[in-house]
């Protein structure tokens, strides 16, 4: 008797709950693992670099302009001698906190809109949608601009502008979701049993949907920082000599033919952080299926 | 005694583009404690939506429960507030829905769901409420159900996903128990053994039961009384000894007459009743049955014929009713 009862405890422990069992199916993903670990160290270091880089980000050296990688500058100098590398990494910095800030934002806001609108359909849906729809169908570059001529040109105010629109797609997505799953017979269940309206959305209806939001927001995020980029371009982001991955990629791209690692090293930082994102995300989806197995 | 459930006059309808759809039409019926009661009919006769009205899980709109009173054990289901209703669906009243497939949440393991329901309405400890729960998976024939409980629904097979969700119904000892045709979606075997859990298990725990079922068999096996619904009404309604030798309205009577008998010659065809359940936006006048009725007179046509009594619990709506005993 004592084995089984230890058996069960074991299976106890280890099927404990659906983050814990994602966890587990995750670690055998390998690309997934790589990734969350190059995603992490990409963050370590965006948070670092001010520690760990001898350079800081805006000091002006004439005597080593646009210099090639080196052993002193290792991702080389652009044209007014400043560190690449550091700008790199402080470039990182920026794009992360906007990737960041869309992610949470579209999650704690769209993620709960869609699934509340979804959930009670009809007229509370009708008005809650039309809202997105209203919201949507304002142009974007004009509510920035509003926003930034009533607030000032400010870092908070390009994170707001983000933010505000990040959450409509989401919404959408997972509205159209949970009006499929809410005809689902175990939704009905948990009304016959009595089960409370917010455990519903939150236990039942929003777990049935992270396979559509994960994969949303792994989309989401490099989207996000191109459209900080963009807006840096516009002179609407991130001002100089504070950098973003985006705004040094355009800044390189007008000096590619004589300085081609100006470009190089923050499109390959970029461009990795992209893929490492989204196979991360690939790799969540799977796992926090309890159905996939391998 | 007082009966545990008094349904009065139900009707519920739909509002559908083709107009509005009464799809249950003054149901009224009576349940004692401990009693099963077997609901019969085609598809759309309105048996889902009878209970579903009384359990108030109607989507509105495009669903309404038009009138109609429900008193279990003295409170009417049909005007209590929301959260009143919530602490009796599941602890008092509980569900077995149709597909074992779909009535589990793919996302949580057994365990989870089952003790939600005690955390819930019990507000038991989550200790105890596993206890519990592995006791009842014990109950209703799961192996190992320690062990199981940890399990995802996909890796139960159909069957035993129903013996969980029986489970889940019977863990606050409901004291109704309605079962939307249980055993639909499960093989023939499957369908047997599950039907004699539930009829164990109701003599255990002492359960009142609705049965939902289109297979008159199902009913012969679990239930003492039956009420064969058509189009939203209820045709004949009675002991289950009595509407099996003595059915008295012609569409209890074409049921029986359709069913395989094992008495008879292997090569006689099945009979049928001829034509086609009716649509329910175009309902016949008078009785809704005339159309495909072998007795119908032109009295049938014009009015939908009052119940005609045979003995205390045994009623049919069917103007031949008498002379067609």
């Amino acid at each position: 008797m004592s084995s089984i009862a230890a058996v069960s405890d074991i299976q106890l422990e280890k099927k404990s709950s659906l983050w814990l069992d994602a966890w587990c199916r995750l670690k055998k993903n390998k690309m997934a693992m790589v990734s969350s670990f190059l995603v992490v160290a990409f963050f370590l270091l965006a948070i670092a670099v001010p520690i760990l880089s001898p350079f800081p980000i805006d000091e002006v050296h004439y005597d080593s302009i646009g210099m090639a990688p080196n052993t002193l500058h290792w991702f080389g100098t652009d044209i007014l001698g400043r560190d690449m590398l550091a700008r790199t990494f402080y470039g990182l910095r920026i794009s992360l906190a906007v990737g960041l800030t869309a992610t949470l934002v579209s999650f704690a806001i769209g993620v709960v809109y869609g699934a509340v609108a979804g959930f009670y359909g009809g007229k509370v849906d009708a008005l809650m949608m039309r809202f997105v729809d209203v919201v949507y169908g304002l142009p974007y570059m004009f509510f920035v601009i509003i926003v930034m001529s009533v607030f000032g040109n400010n870092i908070l105010i390009l994170f707001m502008a983000i933010g505000a629109v990040s959450w409509l797609t989401m919404a959408r997505i997972v509205r159209g979701q949970v009006l499929s799953i809410s005809q689902k017979e175990f939704v009905e269940a948990a009304r016959s049993c009595g089960v409370r309206n917010r455990t519903i959305i939150f236990r039942h209806l929003i777990p049935n949907a992270l396979g559509p939001i994960i994969v949303y927001t792994t989309l989401m995020v490099p989207r996000t920082i191109l459209v900080e980029a963009f807006l840096s371009f516009l002179g609407l982001g991130i001002q100089p000599p504070q950098a973003s991955l985006g705004s040094l990629a355009s800044d390189g791209a007008s000096a590619m033919d004589l300085y081609p690692w100006l470009i190089l090293f923050p499109g390959v930082v970029l461009a990795i952080l992209l893929f490492a994102l989204n196979y991360f995300g690939d790799g969540l989806r799977d796992a926090l299926d309890p159905r996939m197995k391998k | 005694m007082m009966a545990l459930l008094t349904v009065n006059n139900l009707c519920t309808t739909f509002s559908t583009p083709e107009g509005v759809v009464r799809a249950v039409d003054g149901v009224s019926f009576s349940l004692e404690r401990g009693e099963a009661l077997g609901v019969v009919g085609e598809s759309g006769s309105g048996k889902s939506v009878t209970v579903m009205s009384l359990m108030r899980l109607i989507a509105t709109p495009p669903g309404r429960i038009e009138s109609g009173e429900a008193i279990f054990e003295g409170r009417d289901l049909l005007k209590l507030p929301e959260a009143n209703l919530r602490s009796i669906r599941g602890d008092e009243i509980a569900m077995i829905f149709q597909d074992p497939l779909t009535s589990l949440n793919p996302f949580l393991t057994v365990k989870r769901q089952l003790t939600e329901v005690l955390e819930t309405h019990r507000r038991m400890s989550p200790k105890k409420a596993l206890t519990e729960s592995i006791h009842m998976l014990e109950l209703v024939g799961i192996p190992s159900p320690a062990k199981r409980i940890n399990d995802y629904p996909h890796e139960f097979s159909g069957g035993m996903r129903q013996r969980v969700m029986i489970a889940m119904a019977l863990l606050c000892r409901p004291k109704l128990l309605i079962a939307d045709e249980p055993t639909t979606a499960l093989d023939v075997t499957i369908q047997a053994q599950i039907l004699e859990l539930i009829a164990d298990l109701r003599h255990e725990f002492g359960t009142t039961v609705i049965l939902i079922t289109h297979n008159l068999g199902i009913v012969a096996e679990v239930c003492d009384h039956v009420a064969v619904m058509y189009a939203g009404k209820i045709a004949e309604y009675g002991k289950m000894g009595e509407i099996f030798v003595r059915p008295r309205h012609p569409y209890t009577q074409g049921l029986l007459r359709s069913l395989p008998r094992l008495d008879e010659k292997r090569a006689a065809r099945l009979e049928s009743i001829v034509g086609q359940p009716p649509d329910l936006t175009l309902l016949p006048t008078g009785c809704a049955f005339h159309p495909r009725c072998e007795v119908k007179s032109e009295h049938c046509l014009r009015e939908f014929p009052s119940a005609v009594r045979f003995g205390d619990h045994h009623y049919a709506h069917c103007w031949h009713a008498e002379d067609r005993s």
